[in-house]
């Protein structure tokens, strides 16, 4: 919670976007789109849990 | 949380964001997500606190809670409806943005007429 998962998905991001650099250039586009929809992936599984909490917490705050 | 952090955590959250715009702006938008997602959790015990000791401070005056509990709802689907239509804009999609605001008022709305009635009847009953 809190800045580490901001660095979590970022180092995330950054890990996908060499990746995808390195196979570009070794000549495989297919396993470079699949390491994006893969990461991808890794980081929206992190973000519903949080925007879950997040609308527990608004309508329990805001009693919705 | 103080505000230092907040700050702290929304520089980092742009910056990292930006570092990841050109080569993966979908994760650069998961990033802008988190770091609003975490900030308003931050502060979401603070915000509670004052939305219970406004309805207790209500209560002990006598005035009427339905209609401060309709307010405070009516801030807190402001709120999310604001948060919701920002981070669709944010991924250029400034059309889902105009629809959720709208359907955001118009929920708004709905809450409003019930203190709108109240408030007419009040007015005629002062009128002679």
């Amino acid at each position: 919670m809190g800045v580490d998962l901001v660095f979590q998905i970022a180092a995330i991001g950054i890990i996908v976007a060499v990746l995808n650099q390195v196979l570009i250039r070794s000549g495989r586009e297919e396993q470079a789109m699949l390491t994006t929809l893969a990461g991808l992936i890794v980081v929206l599984f992190m973000i519903i849990g949080q925007i879950s909490t997040l609308f527990d917490t608004i309508k329990s705050v805001f009693n919705l | 949380m103080d505000i230092l952090q907040i700050i702290g955590i929304g520089i980092i959250g742009a910056v990292s964001a930006l570092l990841l715009r050109s080569q993966r702006p979908e994760i650069a938008l998961q990033i802008t997500l988190a770091a609003g997602v975490v900030i308003f959790l931050s502060i979401a015990v603070p915000l509670s606190t004052t939305v219970s000791s406004i309805l207790s401070l209500a209560q002990k005056y006598g005035l009427d809670t339905g209609y401060i509990g309709t307010v405070i709802r009516i801030i807190g689907i402001a709120y999310i409806c604001q948060f919701a239509s920002e981070v669709c804009r944010d991924c250029g999609e400034g059309a889902i943005a105009s629809k959720i605001e709208f359907a955001g008022k118009v929920l708004i709305l709905i809450y409003a007429i019930p203190i709108v009635e109240a408030l007419l009847q009040m007015i005629v009953e002062i009128l002679p």
